[in-house]
């Protein structure tokens, strides 16, 4: 059975929710795997002078460095009220989110879903055109009513791929054997297991960028020959 | 190997004709060539002078008499000795040109070695007169050129003999002529061109006489000095006279009379009819100047580096522009049309290179670049002047006579037209565009009849000041500021000065500012007489926009350049004049301001009276809108205080779990698909949403809610005893409460709701076992940790959990209490639950610890 990986924020434990969603996802034929960033764990606070406890942006930035960015999601789901002054969903995302592509993290090539009960508290502190500037540049894949998550994050991640990504193909198929070592064919990857030239074409760097070339090239020619074959 | 023999070549006695006679055929040009090698001696004076030409024995003599035709040409240069006769004068095709460029100060004009044979041409027999300082005598060479006219082709040039001899000053003065200290006289005698033609009348008798050839003599040779002498000093002057003919002399108009200086004159007051332009290179080649002038007034002149550098160094150019009245004016001065006389004509260290500029000679391609199609192009005809170089280094050299110069790189740099990268296009371009784009062609009034006009200019009774043009001299002027970046049209890395003439721009100014102050006071004016509008103040504020973007692009545009001092001055009242529409702006902006506001007053004035009207009308049809509105759900969300919107949130976010939780087992069930276990955990966990929600109801009639809470900084000591003295009596109202406080205090950020459901499940529990006295005791630990032991005198714990009293926290374990009063089971469970949830944990302690019964601790960490 096919594996979607979820990982969603909350202060709020929503176990009936997520369990709601595996049931839904299992009737598609797909296994939930999710993991649960709990905003309440006391290694993610602080309680600075004015006496009054706070999320540490620093270390949940850190914790999720540390775990999560370098691992492959489907979904990326956060609660946007924490009820913190200090830290809402859209600022986590936006960091996770940032952070990624900047440096190339797996986590990037997830789906990212803000999610609230009260979406239209939400809308409204998107008001001026500064936020919504920030919402546009951030290119969040949803925004989710809290009471529909098992509903909408299943379509989306059951959902049709509507374009077809030749890198996160190639990648995720190589992680598959990720295991096993390249022996020859293309000399520069000899003696390196697939999960290490998965990494190379995932980092864009140039022999990576080479590699998907001649694949591609091998591939086609590979194609030809085999049509010529059928004719004779 | 084979023998080596000499051959070299032979001059044969015809070259003489062939560089002579036949190659110079033009007696003009003849006498031109033998002026230049004067000028190369360096003689301040040639004269040109005609005897025997009305009456002579030409036909009559075979050799020649002292009646015989003749023509002198005497300078008084440095001279010849014999050394100078034989080894120079003699020698065919040497030209000290090629040797020394300059000689007496004088860049020399002569280059071929050639000129003296034009004596050949001018007449059968020379005489040669020549005496250097030096000498007391002066040496006399005869030649008759007829002797070289032998057809032999053995002959060579060289094998004719000579015949020279010396006189002393007696003997030269003897023969009738003036004796000179220093010099060259060229007598030639039969001369073979007819100089003046008899009219006879029908009875064949002589009544006048045709000098028309002296004229043209003269007009030619006018043409050939420069106008501006690029000579240094202005000591040449060539004479011509012909004593026979000083009647016809006389009679003639002052321009066409040939006897005296020749001197060029047409150049001396055009300044002051017409546009010109002239270029010039200076400071060694290094930059070019170019100065623009109109009616007499410089309007720019401009200094920037020689783009043209190394081709042209020592060049200077002079353009004039004849619109129609300056045609007029030129033939009133010249006595001849502009276009007869011809264009643009080209010097060379002094003497013209003909014929490039005369009549019908297009050497630029002007006409040819007009007729391909540019109606905004100057032709041939309205153009007159001359470039002049200076040529050291021989770059420009002479075909022939008639020829012009060799078509090589310098003549392109000179004088191309593609892209007008030459010296002569670049000037040209710009007096172009200046009398196009600027004067728009300085026409003449639409109503003036020109030929009138002409013959009124040439006769003198129409002076300059009468003139009339198409547009007046303030339009023209406009335009051409408007335009005079164009017209100039220079790079400002080229730049190196730039003058535009201030009046020009402060000319500008002061028209517009009188305008702008006259505007500027009516509106004043008009203002305080209430006679003006917000929608006119716009307009005219949307003007000064303009004319404030207007200058300030003009600004710009003189920022580019380095400007010469009295241009700067005129940018910087530019400036001030801009300052003053800024100042203006502001000020109609604040009377805009004024009349808005006066407007917005009146506007609200008359808005309340109507809308009090319309208010009452409302006021019941608005009543019943409300009550059907009422009934329904508002469309948008109400606000509400902050205690109900904290709550609802808390509210919804349990409730979804419910609902989803509930779902789950419906699934669960209906699949068929569950173990007791789970279920159990679930509808337990469903239980405490109940609960919360249940609290959430209780807490909406007495807590403060404009906190979350779900979150809430919390002393715990002081929050247990009010929520157990506020909420414990609904328990039992037997149940007693006391607390042990001990002076801790511990703060901590967790959910009050959790709080006190914890505090319900541990009291409930505590009931249900038989208590009625229930202790709560605080132990502070450390500053960041607390012990709460709730003790009550119950019947206690049963025995068999006593020993892994662990046991009681798992779920579906259940202690049956001896009043029968059973749980579910799940209420320890989910204490413990909501507690690690807080990070915090509870254990049981023991029986009879504090109290009789059981005693619990919990225990509170905060970070």
């Amino acid at each position: 059975m096919s594996v979607k990986k979820l990982l969603y924020i909350d202060d709020n434990k929503i176990d009936s929710q997520i369990e709601n969603l595996r049931t839904k996802l299992k009737r598609q034929g797909y296994d939930l795997n999710e993991t649960f960033i709990h905003l309440n764990d006391a290694f993610m606070m602080k309680n600075p002078e004015n006496g009054k406890t706070i999320l540490d942006k620093a270390k949940i930035q850190s914790f999720i460095t540390d775990n999560y960015l370098n691992q492959n999601f489907d979904i990326v789901a956060s609660d946007y009220d924490f009820k913190d002054e200090n830290l809402d969903g859209f600022e986590l995302l936006k960091w996770i989110k940032n952070e990624s592509v900047s440096k190339k993290h797996k986590i990037r090539r997830a789906k990212f879903c803000l999610y609230s009960a009260e979406q239209d508290k939400v809308a409204k502190i998107f008001s001026t055109p500064e936020q919504v500037k920030k919402l546009i540049k951030l290119k969040i894949d949803d925004f989710i009513d809290r009471a529909r998550i098992p509903d909408e994050i299943s379509q989306i991640l059951i959902a049709p791929q509507k374009s077809y990504y030749f890198k996160e193909h190639i990648i995720n198929y190589l992680e598959k054997f990720g295991d096993k070592t390249f022996k020859s064919t293309y000399p520069k990857f000899k003696g390196m297991t697939l999960s290490e030239i998965a990494h190379e074409i995932d980092k864009d760097l140039p022999n990576g960028i080479e590699f998907q070339n001649s694949l591609v090239e091998l591939t086609v020619a590979h194609l030809i020959e085999l049509n010529n074959l059928s004719e004779e | 190997m084979a023998k080596q023999n000499d051959l070299h070549f032979k001059t044969n006695v015809q070259l003489k004709s062939i560089i002579g006679k036949d190659l110079i055929n033009d007696d003009n040009i003849a006498i031109l060539e033998l002026v230049k090698n004067s000028f190369d001696a360096d003689a301040k004076q040639v004269k040109i002078k005609y005897f025997n030409l009305k009456q002579n024995d030409d036909k009559k003599v075979e050799t020649f008499s002292d009646f015989t035709s003749r023509l002198i040409i005497q300078d008084d240069g440095i001279g010849m000795d014999i050394t100078d006769i034989r080894d120079k004068w003699l020698n065919i095709a040497y030209s000290e040109k090629k040797s020394n460029k300059t000689q007496h100060k004088r860049r020399m004009a002569g280059a071929k070695g050639v000129g003296r044979f034009s004596c050949d041409r001018l007449g059968e027999y020379l005489n040669l007169y020549s005496k250097t300082a030096n000498d007391d005598k002066y040496f006399k060479l005869s030649i008759d050129w007829k002797k070289f006219e032998i057809e032999d082709e053995n002959k060579e040039i060289q094998s004719i003999p000579l015949k020279y001899e010396t006189l002393t000053p007696k003997e030269f003065q003897d023969l009738g002529f003036i004796r000179f200290e220093h010099g060259v006289l060229l007598e030639i005698i039969k001369l073979r061109s007819t100089w003046a033609y008899s009219i006879l009348d029908k009875n064949g008798n002589i009544t006048n006489w045709d000098a028309n050839k002296f004229v043209d003599l003269k007009k030619y040779l006018e043409k050939l000095i420069n106008p501006n002498q690029a000579f240094e000093s202005n000591d040449f002057g060539v004479f011509i006279d012909s004593p026979e003919f000083i009647n016809e002399n006389n009679s003639l108009n002052d321009n066409s009379k040939f006897i005296g200086k020749v001197e060029n004159r047409i150049f001396e007051h055009l300044d002051f009819k017409t546009t010109s332009i002239e270029t010039k290179i200076t400071n060694n080649g290094n930059e070019l100047y170019t100065e623009l002038k109109d009616k007499g007034e410089t309007i720019f002149w401009i200094r920037e580096k020689n783009p043209f550098y190394p081709s042209i160094t020592n060049s200077k150019a002079t353009i004039y522009y004849l619109s129609p009245y300056a045609k007029s004016f030129f033939t009133k001065q010249t006595g001849i049309r502009s276009v007869d006389y011809g264009s643009i004509f080209l010097f060379i260290n002094g003497f013209r290179v003909p014929p490039y500029g005369e009549f019908g000679n297009d050497w630029l391609g002007i006409d040819q670049r007009k007729a391909q199609g540019h109606s905004r192009y100057i032709g041939l005809r309205e153009l007159v002047g001359q470039i002049e170089i200076l040529d050291e280094e021989n770059d420009f050299q002479i075909v022939s006579s008639r020829e012009g110069i060799v078509k090589n790189d310098s003549f392109k740099t000179l004088t191309q037209s593609d892209n007008n990268n030459s010296f002569f296009y670049k000037a040209f371009r710009r007096l172009e565009r200046y009398v196009v784009e600027g004067l728009n062609w300085d026409r003449a009034h639409e109503d003036e009849d020109l030929l009138k006009i002409h013959k009124k200019i040439v006769s003198g009774e129409t002076k300059e000041e009468d003139l009339e043009y198409y547009e007046d001299t303030i339009t023209k002027q406009k335009r051409v500021y408007s335009t005079i970046h164009n017209i100039i049209s220079a790079k400002a890395s080229e730049v190196i000065e730039l003058y535009i003439n201030e009046n020009l721009i402060t000319q500008k100014i002061d028209e517009e500012r009188e305008v702008t102050e006259r505007e500027f006071n009516q509106l004043i004016e008009d203002f305080s007489n209430k006679k003006i509008d917000s929608n006119t103040l716009n307009k005219i504020l949307q003007k000064k926009a303009l004319e404030n973007a207007d200058l300030e692009k003009q600004l710009k545009e003189f920022s580019k350049y380095t400007t010469n001092e009295a241009t700067s001055k005129a940018i910087l009242e530019l400036q001030n004049y801009k300052e003053t529409i800024e100042k203006q702006t502001k000020l109609i902006q604040e009377l805009q301001n004024q009349l808005e506001e006066l407007k917005r007053q009146k506007d609200s004035a008359e808005k309340s009276a109507i809308t009090y009207k319309e208010k009452a009308s409302k006021v019941e049809e608005d009543l019943t809108t409300e009550k059907e509105k009422n009934l329904y759900l508002l469309a948008t969300r109400r606000t509400l205080s902050p205690d109900a919107d904290g709550l609802i949130h808390t509210i919804k976010i349990n409730n979804i779990e419910v609902r989803d939780g509930i779902e789950n087992i419906i699934d669960d069930l209906t699949e068929d698909d569950y173990n007791v276990q789970d279920l159990i955990k679930k509808l337990g966990f469903l239980k405490i949403c109940a609960e919360r929600s249940l609290k959430m109801a209780e807490f909406a009639t007495r807590a403060d809610l404009k906190e979350d809470i779900e979150k809430r900084e919390i002393d715990i000591v002081t929050y247990i005893e009010e929520y157990v003295t506020l909420y414990g009596e609904t328990f039992s109202e037997k149940l007693k409460f006391t607390f042990s406080r001990n002076n801790s205090r511990l703060t901590k950020s967790l959910s009050v709701l959790n709080m006190s459901i914890i505090l319900d499940n541990l009291i409930s529990n505590a009931v249900k076992w038989g208590a009625d006295k229930i202790h709560f005791e605080f132990e502070q630990n450390s500053d960041k940790k607390l012990s709460v032991f709730i003790s009550d005198n119950g019947n206690g714990l049963s025995q068999r959990y006593l020993d892994n009293s662990d046991k009681i926290f798992e779920l579906s374990v259940r202690d049956t209490p001896p009043t029968g009063l059973s749980g579910s089971g799940i209420g320890l469970y989910y204490t413990k639950n909501l507690l690690n949830e807080m990070n915090c944990d509870i254990e049981f302690v023991g029986n009879g610890t504090k109290l009789s019964g059981a005693t619990f601790e919990i225990k509170f960490n905060t970070i």
